[in-house]
């Protein structure tokens, strides 16, 4: 069963996807990271973190490639990392700016989160983001995100202060959001 | 203005640690007061007992760490063994982490308050820091009141980072600015 939304399927990453991932990165905009990485990452570099990655059941960490469900076309990535078993982990979403306006960062941000409530069985989810990039935070409050965290003026990029943010969504705000879908992980605390 | 020597406090001084700390560090690391109150490495457990050879493998990760320094607080008279303090920069060294633990048996002398002048002075006199961050559980008040003592702000929740007693509970983020601490610097003597 493929992770499959509405607009999107979230697979994992193939050689066609390597120089389209070093576009991301390259382009200020959509690597919209909290630290500004210099756009000159090569195919060649892709490609061997792409070679490097080893075979492990052992994981904390998940990437996928976003294909548009019709078109088949790349779209962007989405990640989770920090992986701590059957409690949290931290998501990432990079989307290519044509597809920015569509609906399908959410499509795919939603085909992750109920994969990590529903497979994976955590309890909260976090994301990082910036006060100066108020898409991501849209886009995360929209699932049901709030902004737990703001370290004030730890971030300087675009020649400006902005806050480190940190969001989370708890397990229960989830299923709340998500009338459809029945909890039966045994409730904690 | 007086010079200040970089690390070494009135009662207190850092310096790094020593596979002879081993035994010392095994023992205060798993005193039960500091359940939940430690500050090891992700992967090692938060609250269960350590033993000898995870504190050797503490010992050997704090070591090898390149952004990140791990720092001995010892008594400056007995060379005693009583906390651990660290600063790490991760990617950024704007707005670098750091923490302490004082050993139960040296708490409520005054050593934290040393120590967190000594490693405020430091990034703040020697580093680009602008925002200085830590953090603790919500139950530790002891550690909430210290910070802000000192002039940290909260800025926000961690919600559920952790269970305890059965009840999840909440990491609470704290953050002090470069101007923040300049004004209290300049205002007060620093190991009063």
């Amino acid at each position: 069963m493929a992770l499959e939304g509405g607009l999107v399927i979230l697979r994992e990453e193939r050689p066609q996807d390597i120089q389209l991932l070093a576009d991301l990165r390259n382009d200020l905009e959509t690597q919209a990271w909290s630290k500004t990485l210099p756009p000159d990452y090569t195919e060649a570099m892709y490609s061997k973190r792409y070679q490097e990655r080893e075979f492990t059941y052992d994981r904390d960490d998940g990437r996928f490639i976003i294909e548009t469900l019709d078109t088949h076309e790349f779209a962007g990535t989405i990640s989770y990392t920090g992986l701590e078993p059957r409690w949290a982990a931290t998501i990432g979403i990079m989307v290519a700016k044509k597809f920015w306006g569509t609906g399908l960062a959410y499509d795919a941000q939603e085909v992750l989160l109920k994969f990590m409530f529903q497979e994976l069985g955590l309890r909260v989810i976090r994301l990082y983001t910036h006060s100066g990039n108020p898409r991501a935070v849209r886009l995360a409050q929209k699932a049901g995100f709030q902004i737990s965290v703001r370290q004030r003026q730890a971030i300087f990029k675009e020649g400006a202060l902005y806050d480190n943010l940190m969001l989370d969504l708890l397990r229960e705000e989830y299923f709340a959001q998500h009338p459809e879908l029945v909890d039966n992980l045994p409730q904690l605390g | 203005m007086q010079d200040s020597v970089p690390f070494q406090g009135e009662r207190v001084s850092l310096r790094a640690f020593e596979p002879e700390d081993k035994p010392g560090l095994h023992a205060f690391l798993n005193h039960p007061d500091l359940t939940g109150k430690r500050y090891i490495p992700w992967r090692f457990p938060r609250e269960i007992p350590l033993s000898a050879k995870q504190v050797e493998k503490i010992l050997e990760k704090w070591g090898e760490e390149e952004k990140a320094v791990h720092l001995a607080v010892v008594l400056r008279e007995s060379q005693e063994l009583i906390g651990h303090a660290f600063i790490e920069w991760g990617w950024d060294p704007h707005c670098p982490d750091m923490a302490i633990v004082i050993a139960p048996d040296h708490q409520r002398r005054g050593y934290g308050s040393e120590v967190l002048n000594l490693l405020l002075d430091y990034l703040f006199k020697s580093t680009s820091a602008h925002n200085v961050s830590s953090w603790m559980a919500e139950w530790n008040q002891a550690a909430r009141g210290f910070v802000q003592k000192h002039g940290f702000q909260e800025s926000g929740r961690w919600r559920r980072d952790g269970l305890r007693n059965g009840v999840f509970y909440d990491g609470v983020p704290v953050d002090i600015l470069r101007p923040e601490w300049q004004q209290r610097a300049g205002g007060s003597n620093h190991g009063a």
